[in-house]
Protein backbone atom coordinates (compact mmCIF):
# COMPACT_ATOMS: atom_id res chain seq x y z
CA UNK A 1 0.00 0.00 0.00
CA UNK A 2 1.55 3.38 -0.92
CA UNK A 3 2.38 5.87 2.05
CA UNK A 4 1.30 9.29 2.52
CA UNK A 5 3.40 9.93 5.29
CA UNK A 6 5.22 12.89 5.82
CA UNK A 7 8.31 12.48 7.99
CA UNK A 8 9.51 15.04 11.09
CA UNK A 9 12.82 14.26 12.69
CA UNK A 10 13.58 16.14 15.84
CA UNK A 11 16.84 15.19 17.33
CA UNK A 12 18.46 16.64 20.52
CA UNK A 13 21.73 17.22 21.23
CA UNK A 14 23.25 15.40 24.13
CA UNK A 15 19.88 13.55 25.36
CA UNK A 16 20.22 10.31 27.42
CA UNK A 17 18.44 7.57 27.09
CA UNK A 18 18.19 7.32 31.72
CA UNK A 19 17.10 11.13 31.08
CA UNK A 20 13.64 11.00 29.89
CA UNK A 21 10.28 9.64 31.90
CA UNK A 22 9.97 6.72 29.05
CA UNK A 23 13.50 5.54 29.43
CA UNK A 24 12.92 4.75 33.30
CA UNK A 25 14.47 8.63 34.70
CA UNK A 26 12.81 9.49 37.89
CA UNK A 27 12.66 13.17 37.89
CA UNK A 28 9.40 14.42 35.71
CA UNK A 29 11.97 16.08 32.61
CA UNK A 30 9.44 14.63 29.68
CA UNK A 31 5.88 14.62 30.74
CA UNK A 32 4.66 15.25 26.83
CA UNK A 33 7.29 12.89 25.02
CA UNK A 34 6.07 10.42 27.95
CA UNK A 35 2.54 10.50 26.71
CA UNK A 36 3.54 10.27 23.25
CA UNK A 37 6.16 7.24 24.05
CA UNK A 38 2.40 5.38 24.95
CA UNK A 39 1.24 6.02 21.47
CA UNK A 40 4.71 5.32 19.66
CA UNK A 41 7.08 2.40 19.47
CA UNK A 42 9.60 3.24 21.75
CA UNK A 43 13.43 1.82 20.85
CA UNK A 44 14.60 1.33 24.61
CA UNK A 45 17.83 0.23 23.18
CA UNK A 46 18.80 2.86 20.61
CA UNK A 47 22.34 3.08 20.23
CA UNK A 48 24.11 5.62 18.12
CA UNK A 49 26.50 5.08 15.12
CA UNK A 50 28.95 7.20 16.99
CA UNK A 51 29.78 10.34 18.93
CA UNK A 52 29.93 13.07 19.61
CA UNK A 53 28.03 15.38 16.92
CA UNK A 54 30.63 15.20 13.76
CA UNK A 55 30.48 11.33 14.06
CA UNK A 56 27.19 10.80 15.06
CA UNK A 57 25.09 12.22 12.31
CA UNK A 58 26.84 10.83 9.08
CA UNK A 59 25.02 7.41 10.61
CA UNK A 60 21.83 9.45 11.44
CA UNK A 61 20.93 11.36 8.41
CA UNK A 62 23.19 8.86 5.38
CA UNK A 63 23.08 5.41 7.13
CA UNK A 64 26.98 5.56 7.21
CA UNK A 65 29.38 4.81 9.67
CA UNK A 66 31.53 7.95 10.45
CA UNK A 67 34.20 6.05 9.15
CA UNK A 68 32.69 4.37 6.24
CA UNK A 69 34.62 6.48 4.31
CA UNK A 70 37.95 6.59 6.15
CA UNK A 71 38.78 9.27 8.62
CA UNK A 72 39.19 12.10 5.72
CA UNK A 73 36.06 12.94 5.31
CA UNK A 74 34.25 15.14 7.81
CA UNK A 75 30.06 15.40 7.62
CA UNK A 76 28.49 14.28 4.54
CA UNK A 77 30.22 14.23 1.76
CA UNK A 78 28.65 16.35 -1.66
CA UNK A 79 26.54 13.80 -3.58
CA UNK A 80 26.36 11.98 -0.63
CA UNK A 81 22.58 10.10 -0.53
CA UNK A 82 21.17 11.18 2.02
CA UNK A 83 17.56 10.61 4.39
CA UNK A 84 16.78 14.43 2.69
CA UNK A 85 18.01 14.01 -0.50
CA UNK A 86 16.08 10.36 -1.26
CA UNK A 87 12.84 12.31 0.47
CA UNK A 88 13.54 15.58 -2.04
CA UNK A 89 13.76 13.37 -4.79
CA UNK A 90 10.50 11.84 -4.09
CA UNK A 91 9.08 14.95 -4.21
CA UNK A 92 8.85 15.65 -0.74
CA UNK A 93 9.10 19.61 0.88
CA UNK A 94 11.99 19.68 2.80
CA UNK A 95 13.05 21.73 4.88
CA UNK A 96 15.96 21.65 8.40
CA UNK A 97 16.12 23.68 11.21
CA UNK A 98 19.30 23.40 13.34
CA UNK A 99 20.24 25.23 16.38
CA UNK A 100 23.12 26.65 16.36
CA UNK A 101 25.70 23.07 16.17
CA UNK A 102 28.81 24.20 14.51
CA UNK A 103 29.27 20.86 12.64
CA UNK A 104 26.08 20.62 11.63
CA UNK A 105 25.99 23.68 8.44
CA UNK A 106 26.68 23.92 4.69
CA UNK A 107 29.97 23.57 5.64
CA UNK A 108 29.65 19.71 6.53
CA UNK A 109 26.87 18.92 3.82
CA UNK A 110 23.99 18.80 5.76
CA UNK A 111 22.59 21.42 3.79
CA UNK A 112 22.39 18.74 1.01
CA UNK A 113 18.46 17.83 0.17
CA UNK A 114 17.22 20.61 1.97
CA UNK A 115 15.22 23.24 0.15
CA UNK A 116 15.05 25.50 3.65
CA UNK A 117 18.23 24.87 6.15
CA UNK A 118 18.54 26.90 8.59
CA UNK A 119 21.57 26.56 10.76
CA UNK A 120 21.11 29.83 12.97
CA UNK A 121 24.48 30.51 13.03
CA UNK A 122 23.79 33.96 11.89
CA UNK A 123 21.69 34.32 14.98
CA UNK A 124 22.41 37.38 17.46
CA UNK A 125 23.29 35.63 20.31
CA UNK A 126 24.31 38.13 23.11
CA UNK A 127 28.31 38.49 23.44
CA UNK A 128 29.35 36.00 25.96
CA UNK A 129 30.16 36.73 29.35
CA UNK A 130 33.00 38.70 29.62
CA UNK A 131 36.52 36.51 30.05
CA UNK A 132 38.56 38.44 32.72
CA UNK A 133 41.96 39.20 31.67
CA UNK A 134 40.77 38.75 28.18
CA UNK A 135 41.48 42.29 27.73
CA UNK A 136 44.42 43.59 25.50
CA UNK A 137 45.79 45.90 28.27
CA UNK A 138 49.19 45.70 30.27
CA UNK A 139 46.50 43.96 33.32
CA UNK A 140 46.17 40.90 30.81
CA UNK A 141 49.86 41.02 29.99
CA UNK A 142 51.42 40.75 33.20
CA UNK A 143 48.20 38.41 34.14
CA UNK A 144 49.70 35.99 30.75
CA UNK A 145 53.16 36.83 32.43
CA UNK A 146 52.22 34.89 35.43
CA UNK A 147 50.58 32.62 33.78
CA UNK A 148 53.20 31.18 32.32
CA UNK A 149 55.65 31.66 35.35
CA UNK A 150 53.35 29.50 37.35
CA UNK A 151 53.49 26.92 34.83
CA UNK A 152 57.25 25.87 36.52
CA UNK A 153 55.83 23.33 39.24
CA UNK A 154 52.42 21.81 39.12
CA UNK A 155 51.62 23.14 42.34
CA UNK A 156 52.33 26.77 41.29
CA UNK A 157 50.59 26.04 38.48
CA UNK A 158 47.26 24.78 40.93
CA UNK A 159 47.45 27.74 43.13
CA UNK A 160 47.79 30.44 40.45
CA UNK A 161 44.52 28.10 38.28
CA UNK A 162 42.48 28.65 41.99
CA UNK A 163 43.31 31.92 42.90
CA UNK A 164 42.64 32.80 38.66
CA UNK A 165 38.97 31.39 39.16
CA UNK A 166 38.05 33.09 42.17
CA UNK A 167 39.49 36.41 41.04
CA UNK A 168 37.32 35.83 38.07
CA UNK A 169 34.30 35.21 40.06
CA UNK A 170 34.80 37.87 41.96
CA UNK A 171 34.97 40.07 39.19
CA UNK A 172 31.41 39.27 37.84
CA UNK A 173 29.51 38.67 41.06
CA UNK A 174 28.07 41.96 40.44
CA UNK A 175 26.95 41.69 37.15
CA UNK A 176 23.44 41.74 36.37
CA UNK A 177 23.45 38.70 33.49
CA UNK A 178 19.81 36.78 32.38
CA UNK A 179 20.26 33.02 31.17
CA UNK A 180 18.75 34.23 27.85
CA UNK A 181 22.12 36.15 27.42
CA UNK A 182 24.44 33.72 29.03
CA UNK A 183 23.09 30.67 26.66
CA UNK A 184 25.25 30.41 23.41
CA UNK A 185 22.35 28.61 21.38
CA UNK A 186 19.17 29.59 20.15
CA UNK A 187 16.22 27.90 22.95
CA UNK A 188 14.17 25.38 21.25
CA UNK A 189 11.44 27.53 21.45
CA UNK A 190 13.11 29.90 18.90
CA UNK A 191 13.88 26.73 16.20
CA UNK A 192 10.30 25.62 16.80
CA UNK A 193 8.61 28.63 15.78
CA UNK A 194 10.59 28.96 12.42
CA UNK A 195 9.97 25.23 12.16
CA UNK A 196 6.13 26.10 12.64
CA UNK A 197 6.00 28.80 10.21
CA UNK A 198 7.80 26.56 7.51
CA UNK A 199 5.17 24.00 7.92
CA UNK A 200 1.96 26.48 7.25
CA UNK A 201 3.92 27.68 4.32
CA UNK A 202 3.54 23.70 2.86
CA UNK A 203 0.17 23.61 2.29
CA UNK A 204 -0.79 19.55 1.53
CA UNK A 205 2.27 19.22 0.15
CA UNK A 206 4.46 15.67 1.90
CA UNK A 207 7.38 16.82 3.37
CA UNK A 208 10.26 16.23 5.31
CA UNK A 209 11.21 18.36 8.36
CA UNK A 210 14.46 17.92 10.67
CA UNK A 211 14.92 19.70 13.72
CA UNK A 212 18.28 19.85 15.87
CA UNK A 213 17.57 21.22 19.47
CA UNK A 214 20.57 22.21 21.53
CA UNK A 215 19.05 22.47 24.78
CA UNK A 216 20.68 19.77 26.71
CA UNK A 217 24.40 20.81 25.23
CA UNK A 218 27.29 22.71 27.79
CA UNK A 219 26.96 25.81 28.77
CA UNK A 220 23.89 24.71 30.24
CA UNK A 221 21.84 28.30 31.02
CA UNK A 222 17.78 27.07 30.34
CA UNK A 223 15.04 29.36 30.53
CA UNK A 224 14.25 30.47 34.37
CA UNK A 225 11.12 28.52 33.87
CA UNK A 226 12.01 25.27 33.37
CA UNK A 227 14.52 25.48 36.18
CA UNK A 228 11.10 25.91 38.04
CA UNK A 229 8.90 23.02 36.87
CA UNK A 230 12.65 20.62 37.54
CA UNK A 231 12.24 21.56 41.25
CA UNK A 232 15.32 23.79 40.70
CA UNK A 233 13.98 27.02 40.73
CA UNK A 234 16.76 28.28 43.35
CA UNK A 235 19.90 28.20 40.39
CA UNK A 236 20.06 32.18 39.78
CA UNK A 237 21.66 33.10 36.41
CA UNK A 238 24.68 34.18 38.74
CA UNK A 239 24.71 30.86 40.28
CA UNK A 240 24.42 28.80 36.54
CA UNK A 241 27.35 30.77 35.42
CA UNK A 242 29.22 30.04 38.32
CA UNK A 243 28.81 26.52 38.24
CA UNK A 244 29.42 26.33 34.20
CA UNK A 245 32.34 27.86 34.76
CA UNK A 246 33.71 25.47 37.63
CA UNK A 247 32.26 22.64 35.81
CA UNK A 248 34.40 23.58 32.56
CA UNK A 249 37.60 23.79 34.59
CA UNK A 250 40.31 21.49 33.45
CA UNK A 251 42.71 21.84 36.63
CA UNK A 252 40.25 20.41 38.89
CA UNK A 253 39.37 16.56 39.78
CA UNK A 254 36.31 14.61 39.93
CA UNK A 255 36.52 14.96 43.60
CA UNK A 256 35.75 18.31 43.29
CA UNK A 257 33.25 18.16 40.62
CA UNK A 258 31.58 16.21 42.35
CA UNK A 259 30.61 18.59 44.47
CA UNK A 260 28.58 20.76 41.83
CA UNK A 261 27.42 18.01 39.92
CA UNK A 262 23.26 17.64 41.46
CA UNK A 263 23.42 21.02 40.60
CA UNK A 264 24.56 20.76 37.04
CA UNK A 265 22.55 17.91 36.46
CA UNK A 266 19.30 20.34 37.36
CA UNK A 267 20.96 22.31 34.76
CA UNK A 268 20.89 19.61 32.03
CA UNK A 269 17.38 18.50 32.69
CA UNK A 270 16.06 22.33 32.74
CA UNK A 271 16.99 21.83 29.17
CA UNK A 272 15.63 18.54 28.26
CA UNK A 273 12.31 19.88 29.68
CA UNK A 274 12.11 23.09 28.10
CA UNK A 275 12.47 20.76 24.85
CA UNK A 276 10.06 18.59 25.84
CA UNK A 277 7.54 21.45 26.06
CA UNK A 278 9.14 22.66 22.59
CA UNK A 279 7.96 19.44 21.07
CA UNK A 280 4.56 19.24 22.06
CA UNK A 281 3.67 22.80 20.59
CA UNK A 282 5.33 21.16 17.50
CA UNK A 283 2.96 18.06 17.59
CA UNK A 284 0.67 20.98 18.08
CA UNK A 285 1.05 22.69 14.67
CA UNK A 286 1.12 19.34 13.24
CA UNK A 287 -2.31 18.44 14.74
CA UNK A 288 -4.45 21.84 13.94
CA UNK A 289 -2.85 21.39 10.47
CA UNK A 290 -4.28 18.48 10.23
CA UNK A 291 -1.13 16.80 9.29
CA UNK A 292 -0.38 14.72 12.67
CA UNK A 293 -2.07 11.59 11.51
CA UNK A 294 -0.14 11.42 7.72
CA UNK A 295 3.09 12.02 9.61
CA UNK A 296 5.76 9.56 11.13
CA UNK A 297 7.24 11.41 14.17
CA UNK A 298 11.02 10.45 15.36
CA UNK A 299 12.01 11.78 18.80
CA UNK A 300 16.51 10.89 18.98
CA UNK A 301 19.51 11.89 19.67
CA UNK A 302 23.21 12.17 18.41
CA UNK A 303 24.62 10.99 21.59
CA UNK A 304 24.14 11.44 25.60
CA UNK A 305 26.10 13.36 28.26
CA UNK A 306 28.78 12.26 30.64
CA UNK A 307 28.38 13.71 34.85
CA UNK A 308 31.26 11.80 35.86
CA UNK A 309 30.02 8.55 35.81
CA UNK A 310 33.33 7.58 34.43
CA UNK A 311 35.26 10.42 35.53
CA UNK A 312 34.43 12.18 32.74
CA UNK A 313 32.34 15.36 31.38
CA UNK A 314 30.35 16.71 28.42
CA UNK A 315 30.64 14.14 25.59
CA UNK A 316 34.40 14.10 24.30
CA UNK A 317 35.38 11.30 22.17
CA UNK A 318 37.66 9.51 24.60
CA UNK A 319 35.12 6.75 25.44
CA UNK A 320 32.00 5.04 24.43
CA UNK A 321 30.30 4.67 27.62
CA UNK A 322 26.49 3.97 27.67
CA UNK A 323 26.32 7.35 28.95
CA UNK A 324 27.08 8.39 25.37
CA UNK A 325 25.70 5.89 22.89
CA UNK A 326 22.58 5.25 24.38
CA UNK A 327 20.13 7.53 23.51
CA UNK A 328 16.32 7.63 23.25
CA UNK A 329 14.03 6.83 20.68
CA UNK A 330 10.65 6.80 19.64
CA UNK A 331 8.91 6.74 16.57
CA UNK A 332 5.33 7.60 16.43
CA UNK A 333 3.91 6.71 13.09
CA UNK A 334 -0.08 6.44 12.23
CA UNK A 335 -2.05 3.54 11.86
CA UNK A 336 0.93 1.34 13.64
CA UNK A 337 0.46 -0.21 17.04
CA UNK A 338 2.32 0.98 20.37
CA UNK A 339 4.35 -1.30 21.77
CA UNK A 340 8.02 -1.08 23.87
CA UNK A 341 10.29 -2.92 22.09
CA UNK A 342 12.54 -3.65 24.78
CA UNK A 343 16.08 -5.51 25.09
CA UNK A 344 16.96 -5.42 21.32
CA UNK A 345 19.62 -3.09 20.32
CA UNK A 346 18.69 -0.96 17.65
CA UNK A 347 21.31 1.15 15.58
CA UNK A 348 20.81 4.63 14.48
CA UNK A 349 22.13 3.32 11.35
CA UNK A 350 18.99 1.73 10.07
CA UNK A 351 16.70 4.77 11.35
CA UNK A 352 16.62 6.66 7.75
CA UNK A 353 15.96 3.57 5.96
CA UNK A 354 13.41 2.61 8.24
CA UNK A 355 11.48 6.35 7.89
CA UNK A 356 11.80 6.06 4.51
CA UNK A 357 10.24 2.87 3.97
CA UNK A 358 7.34 4.38 5.91
CA UNK A 359 6.90 7.31 3.76
CA UNK A 360 7.04 4.37 0.94
CA UNK A 361 10.39 5.77 -0.72
CA UNK A 362 13.40 3.21 -1.79
CA UNK A 363 16.26 3.49 0.08
CA UNK A 364 19.91 5.07 -1.78
CA UNK A 365 22.22 1.75 -2.81
CA UNK A 366 24.77 3.58 -0.55
CA UNK A 367 22.96 3.12 2.99
CA UNK A 368 24.75 0.91 5.05
CA UNK A 369 21.46 0.19 7.55
CA UNK A 370 18.69 -1.77 6.54
CA UNK A 371 14.80 -0.61 7.10
CA UNK A 372 13.22 -2.33 10.59
CA UNK A 373 9.78 -0.83 8.99
CA UNK A 374 8.20 -4.42 8.63
CA UNK A 375 9.51 -6.29 11.78
CA UNK A 376 7.99 -2.58 13.47
CA UNK A 377 4.41 -2.99 11.83
CA UNK A 378 4.31 -6.82 12.80
CA UNK A 379 5.91 -5.95 16.06
CA UNK A 380 8.70 -8.32 16.01
CA UNK A 381 11.93 -6.59 15.89
CA UNK A 382 15.67 -8.50 15.16
CA UNK A 383 17.94 -8.51 16.96
CA UNK A 384 21.51 -7.94 16.31
CA UNK A 385 24.33 -6.20 17.48
CA UNK A 386 24.90 -2.65 17.01
CA UNK A 387 28.25 -0.67 16.60
CA UNK A 388 29.74 2.86 17.92
CA UNK A 389 32.57 4.20 16.64
CA UNK A 390 35.32 7.17 16.91
CA UNK A 391 38.39 8.37 16.67
CA UNK A 392 39.44 8.21 20.45
CA UNK A 393 40.50 11.42 21.13
CA UNK A 394 39.32 13.44 18.09
CA UNK A 395 38.32 16.54 19.52
CA UNK A 396 38.54 19.13 15.99
CA UNK A 397 38.00 16.75 13.32
CA UNK A 398 39.98 19.23 11.10
CA UNK A 399 42.90 18.98 12.56
CA UNK A 400 44.89 16.28 10.44
CA UNK A 401 46.68 15.25 13.50
CA UNK A 402 43.02 14.88 15.47
CA UNK A 403 41.78 12.67 12.51
CA UNK A 404 44.43 10.34 11.90
CA UNK A 405 44.48 8.50 15.39
CA UNK A 406 43.43 4.86 16.16
CA UNK A 407 39.65 4.55 16.61
CA UNK A 408 37.72 3.37 19.19
CA UNK A 409 34.90 0.72 18.48
CA UNK A 410 32.45 -0.66 20.75
CA UNK A 411 29.89 -3.60 19.76
CA UNK A 412 27.15 -3.61 21.93
CA UNK A 413 24.87 -6.31 22.31
CA UNK A 414 21.81 -6.96 24.29
CA UNK A 415 23.95 -8.31 27.32
CA UNK A 416 27.81 -7.56 26.69
CA UNK A 417 29.56 -4.85 25.41
CA UNK A 418 32.74 -4.98 23.66
CA UNK A 419 35.26 -2.02 23.86
CA UNK A 420 38.19 -1.89 21.04
CA UNK A 421 40.65 0.42 22.46
CA UNK A 422 42.73 0.55 18.90
CA UNK A 423 45.19 3.18 20.56
CA UNK A 424 46.11 1.32 23.69
CA UNK A 425 45.73 -2.25 21.82
CA UNK A 426 43.01 -3.01 24.68
CA UNK A 427 39.77 -4.73 24.66
CA UNK A 428 37.10 -4.83 27.57
CA UNK A 429 34.54 -7.03 27.76
CA UNK A 430 31.59 -5.44 30.11
CA UNK A 431 28.24 -8.22 31.20
CA UNK A 432 25.97 -5.07 31.04
CA UNK A 433 22.97 -7.71 32.73
CA UNK A 434 24.92 -7.92 36.08
CA UNK A 435 27.24 -4.61 35.72
CA UNK A 436 24.96 -2.63 33.51
CA UNK A 437 27.44 0.42 34.97
CA UNK A 438 30.46 -1.03 33.20
CA UNK A 439 32.43 -0.78 36.08
CA UNK A 440 34.57 -3.83 35.83
CA UNK A 441 35.13 -5.29 32.68
CA UNK A 442 35.27 -9.42 32.83
CA UNK A 443 38.73 -10.87 33.33
CA UNK A 444 40.62 -11.62 30.71
CA UNK A 445 40.06 -15.17 29.56
CA UNK A 446 36.63 -15.29 30.74
CA UNK A 447 33.34 -15.28 28.21
CA UNK A 448 35.46 -16.71 25.19
CA UNK A 449 32.71 -17.63 23.03
CA UNK A 450 30.85 -13.94 23.88
CA UNK A 451 34.41 -12.56 23.41
CA UNK A 452 34.72 -14.28 20.01
CA UNK A 453 31.17 -13.49 18.48
CA UNK A 454 31.46 -9.72 18.92
CA UNK A 455 34.70 -9.56 17.80
CA UNK A 456 34.01 -11.23 14.55
CA UNK A 457 31.26 -8.21 14.52
CA UNK A 458 33.98 -6.06 14.83
CA UNK A 459 36.43 -7.86 12.34
CA UNK A 460 33.39 -7.66 9.69
CA UNK A 461 33.18 -4.35 10.16
CA UNK A 462 35.85 -3.27 9.51
CA UNK A 463 36.83 -5.16 6.09
CA UNK A 464 33.23 -4.04 5.06
CA UNK A 465 34.37 -0.14 6.00
CA UNK A 466 37.42 -1.00 3.72
CA UNK A 467 35.92 -3.08 0.64
CA UNK A 468 33.30 -0.45 0.52
CA UNK A 469 34.72 2.85 0.89
CA UNK A 470 33.67 5.08 -2.18
CA UNK A 471 36.68 6.74 -2.73
CA UNK A 472 35.00 9.43 -5.69
CA UNK A 473 33.01 10.57 -2.70
CA UNK A 474 35.82 10.63 -0.53
CA UNK A 475 37.77 12.84 -2.62
CA UNK A 476 34.63 15.73 -3.31
CA UNK A 477 34.79 15.57 0.79
CA UNK A 478 38.26 16.11 1.11
CA UNK A 479 38.43 18.74 -2.14
CA UNK A 480 35.62 20.38 -0.20
CA UNK A 481 37.81 20.57 2.84
CA UNK A 482 41.04 22.09 1.06
CA UNK A 483 38.61 24.88 -0.75
CA UNK A 484 37.56 25.80 3.20
CA UNK A 485 41.15 25.55 4.56
CA UNK A 486 42.99 27.70 2.20
CA UNK A 487 39.64 29.64 0.66
CA UNK A 488 39.40 33.62 1.84
CA UNK A 489 37.41 33.34 4.75
CA UNK A 490 38.72 30.02 6.71
CA UNK A 491 36.10 29.12 9.16
CA UNK A 492 37.22 28.66 13.38
CA UNK A 493 35.53 25.53 14.25
CA UNK A 494 35.74 25.35 18.12
CA UNK A 495 36.78 22.13 20.07
CA UNK A 496 34.88 19.55 21.50
CA UNK A 497 34.85 20.34 25.17
CA UNK A 498 37.85 19.16 27.29
CA UNK A 499 38.46 15.92 27.73
CA UNK A 500 37.18 14.28 31.17
CA UNK B 1 67.37 16.40 -3.69
CA UNK B 2 63.49 15.75 -4.58
CA UNK B 3 62.73 14.64 -7.93
CA UNK B 4 60.60 16.54 -9.33
CA UNK B 5 57.99 15.46 -12.49
CA UNK B 6 56.91 18.22 -15.28
CA UNK B 7 53.06 17.97 -15.84
CA UNK B 8 51.40 19.90 -18.71
CA UNK B 9 47.88 21.51 -17.72
CA UNK B 10 45.69 23.79 -19.54
CA UNK B 11 46.98 27.52 -19.35
CA UNK B 12 43.46 29.28 -18.52
CA UNK B 13 43.23 27.05 -15.31
CA UNK B 14 46.65 27.52 -13.88
CA UNK B 15 46.21 31.20 -14.44
CA UNK B 16 42.95 30.83 -12.73
CA UNK B 17 44.00 29.05 -9.87
CA UNK B 18 46.97 31.55 -9.83
CA UNK B 19 44.84 34.58 -9.56
CA UNK B 20 42.51 32.57 -7.24
CA UNK B 21 45.03 31.31 -4.57
CA UNK B 22 47.59 34.11 -4.69
CA UNK B 23 47.46 35.54 -1.28
CA UNK B 24 47.77 32.10 0.30
CA UNK B 25 50.28 30.56 -2.22
CA UNK B 26 53.21 32.07 -3.87
CA UNK B 27 53.20 29.81 -6.83
CA UNK B 28 50.84 27.40 -8.58
CA UNK B 29 53.50 24.94 -7.59
CA UNK B 30 52.92 24.87 -4.18
CA UNK B 31 49.63 25.49 -4.43
CA UNK B 32 49.19 21.93 -6.42
CA UNK B 33 51.75 20.52 -4.03
CA UNK B 34 49.50 21.67 -0.91
CA UNK B 35 46.44 19.73 -2.29
CA UNK B 36 48.40 16.66 -3.49
CA UNK B 37 50.06 16.56 -0.04
CA UNK B 38 46.71 16.59 1.56
CA UNK B 39 44.60 14.51 -0.76
CA UNK B 40 47.72 11.48 -0.29
CA UNK B 41 47.04 11.47 3.40
CA UNK B 42 45.00 8.20 4.66
CA UNK B 43 44.24 5.95 6.91
CA UNK B 44 45.20 2.35 5.37
CA UNK B 45 47.80 2.10 7.91
CA UNK B 46 45.82 2.63 10.82
CA UNK B 47 42.79 0.34 9.28
CA UNK B 48 45.28 -2.12 8.17
CA UNK B 49 46.35 -2.08 12.28
CA UNK B 50 43.34 -1.97 13.43
CA UNK B 51 42.34 -5.03 11.23
CA UNK B 52 45.25 -6.94 12.86
CA UNK B 53 44.97 -6.77 16.40
CA UNK B 54 41.11 -7.92 15.61
CA UNK B 55 42.44 -10.60 14.21
CA UNK B 56 45.41 -11.35 16.79
CA UNK B 57 42.45 -11.41 19.25
CA UNK B 58 40.47 -14.14 17.76
CA UNK B 59 44.00 -16.39 17.32
CA UNK B 60 44.46 -15.63 21.19
CA UNK B 61 41.10 -17.22 21.86
CA UNK B 62 41.70 -19.94 19.35
CA UNK B 63 38.80 -19.11 16.81
CA UNK B 64 41.49 -18.47 14.26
Amino acid sequence: MASQNSIVLVTVDCLRADHVGFGGYGRAVTPFLDSLAGNSVVFSDAIVGGAPTYFSFPAILASRYPLGMGRSVVGIAPGEATLATALRDAGFRTAAFVAGNPYLTKRFGYDQGFETFHDFLDSEIPPGPTQTGSENNVWSELNRRFQGASRRSRWTAAAYDELYFRYCQWRSANDRITMDQLRRYPAANIVVDHACSWLKSVGRDRFFLWIHLMDPHHPYYPPESALSSVGASHITAQRARFLNSFWNRGDVGPRRLQRYRSEIVSLYDAGVWWVDQQVSGLVQTLQDMQSWDKTVFAVTADHGEEFLEHGARYHSPMSLTEELIHVPLLVRAPGVAAGRIAERPFSLIHLAPTLLEAAGVRAPGSFTGRSSWADILTGNLQSEPAIAECVEACNNPLRTGDRMRPRLLAVRDRDYKLVLRFRDKASDLYDLKHDPGERSPLPAGTAKRERARLLRIAQTHLAHARQNRDSRSALRARLREIRKSIGPAQEMIPDSPIPG
Amino acid sequence: MTQMRQVQLPEELCAAAEKKFRKQFASLEELLAFILRDLSLDDDSLQADEEQMVEERLRELGYI
